[in-house]
């Protein structure tokens, strides 16, 4: 998508999006950049499918309305308490498609190529929740972020059950993420940022491989064509995002967690916890081919550059995983 | 009255359940409400008001973004209705 000209200056005009609206002064400079980035976000999904129209369209509208509606809450509410100081809240959860406002991002992640899902996943997902951070309207209002966590969190883990569609998974997982991503942000603190990096990371992994091998649902995973090299390393990278120890996505949970124990926030833990082990079955199902069946005689035909893709993210996964417990060791205590 | 107005285009959007083209309708509705917010406030305290001009450049390519979009939904769909049988 960065072949063309044009594809390039959408993307960094995506990017300038995010850069305006994070560091921005007043409302109209967020909602410039908000809508900047939308203004891009757009021609990048049509390129990967020329003639694909609708999650466009779904795309549009309904990030269009919660920028005006941010805007103008921002505007014209910030001067009142609690209850109307939500509606920036519930505006800034429609952008990033948490809970309970995610179906948009169900019908519009199960029609994109994998790089706009990916950027929908990452990208687009980081001015809403610097602003999220940023405006702490969440003082008085912390009842619709907790419930937004305590949703997505439980959400994210039993609708995936059903799915066949592998990003219809990805999207319920991005939303048991969301859910975990927000617990430090209520209470604002940083830690937010560090597991959205980890997970962008790890996110990426699993678009990498699943981009490189073309699936697109879950019964061509078990086709015998794959070859079990990178069926392995999907193994290793969902395990990863289900947060299994010694793996790069335990860290941050752990440090979540560390965080909220001990505190009034052992509720909404609880169930964090909970559905991040039923998103752990779902990803396990999606990659029981190569722990259920026999590769021993079929030969793996993969080019340099995809064996290369497959070392790196193993290493980034196991590696990573055991490097980041000694590089945050002080932040631990 | 202008969060009246702004309220009444909020509910307008979610409660268009045919043609595209009356959620953009709608979409400008909450503009033109906004727009009317950004030119009487600085009016009534006597300061300038060039904000306005700047939301309304932002809102009309948002609004011709939005156009090509129905465009390219009707050249694939052949109508701009959300659901066809």
């Amino acid at each position: 998508m960065l072949n063309s000209f044009w594809g390039f200056m959408f993307f960094i005009g995506m990017l300038s999006g995010v850069w305006i609206s994070i560091h921005s002064n007043s409302w109209f400079g967020v909602w410039a950049g908000l809508e900047l980035n939308l203004i891009c976000f757009i021609p990048f999904i049509i390129q990967g499918d020329t003639m694909c129209s609708e999650p466009s369209v779904k795309y549009f509208l309904v990030q269009a309305c919660a920028s005006f509606l941010l805007f103008f809450s921002g505007v014209s509410m910030v001067n009142y308490t609690g209850m109307m100081k939500s509606l920036i809240t519930v505006s800034l959860l429609v952008k990033l498609g948490a809970a309970p406002f995610y179906f948009w991002y169900l019908w519009v992640g199960n029609s994109l190529k994998w790089i706009q899902f990916l950027s929908l996943s990452t990208i687009q997902k980081i001015s809403p929740l610097v602003l999220l951070f940023y405006s702490g309207l969440n003082k008085g209002s912390e009842v619709m972020i907790y419930s937004s966590i305590i949703v997505g969190g439980v959400v994210g883990g039993i609708g995936g059950i059903n799915e066949a569609s592998l990003r219809k998974l990805l999207v319920y997982s991005s939303l048991n993420h969301m859910g975990w991503m927000m617990m430090p942000l209520v209470v604002e603190n940083e830690l937010w940022l560090v597991y959205f990096f980890f997970y962008c990371l790890m996110l990426m992994m699993v678009v990498w491989i699943l981009y490189l091998l073309k699936l697109y649902y879950l019964n061509q995973m078990f086709s015998v064509s794959i070859s079990w090299v990178a069926k392995l390393t999907l193994l290793v990278s969902f395990l990863s995002l289900g947060g299994l120890p010694p793996l790069l996505g335990f860290f941050p949970k752990f440090m979540v967690i560390e965080m909220s124990s001990g505190s009034l926030m052992l509720f909404s833990l609880f169930f964090l916890i909970m559905s991040s082990v039923v998103t752990l079955f779902y990803y396990l199902r999606a990659s029981l081919s190569v722990l259920m069946l026999d590769h021993s005689k079929i030969k793996s035909n993969l080019t340099f550059s995809e064996k290369f893709s497959m070392i790196l993210i193993m290493a980034m996964t196991i590696i990573g995983g055991v490097m980041s417990v000694l590089f945050f060791q002080s932040f631990l205590q | 009255m202008i969060y009246f107005m702004f309220m009444m285009a909020f509910m307008v959007f979610f409660l268009v359940f045919k043609h595209i083209l009356s959620s953009l309708i709608s979409l400008e509705f909450m503009a033109l409400a906004m727009f009317s917010m950004f030119s009487l406030s600085p009016m009534l305290l006597k300061s300038e008001m060039y904000s306005s001009f700047l939301f309304i450049s932002i809102v009309v390519c948002e609004a011709a973004l939005g156009l090509s979009l129905i465009i390219l939904w009707v050249r694939k769909k052949g109508n701009d209705l959300f659901i066809t049988f």
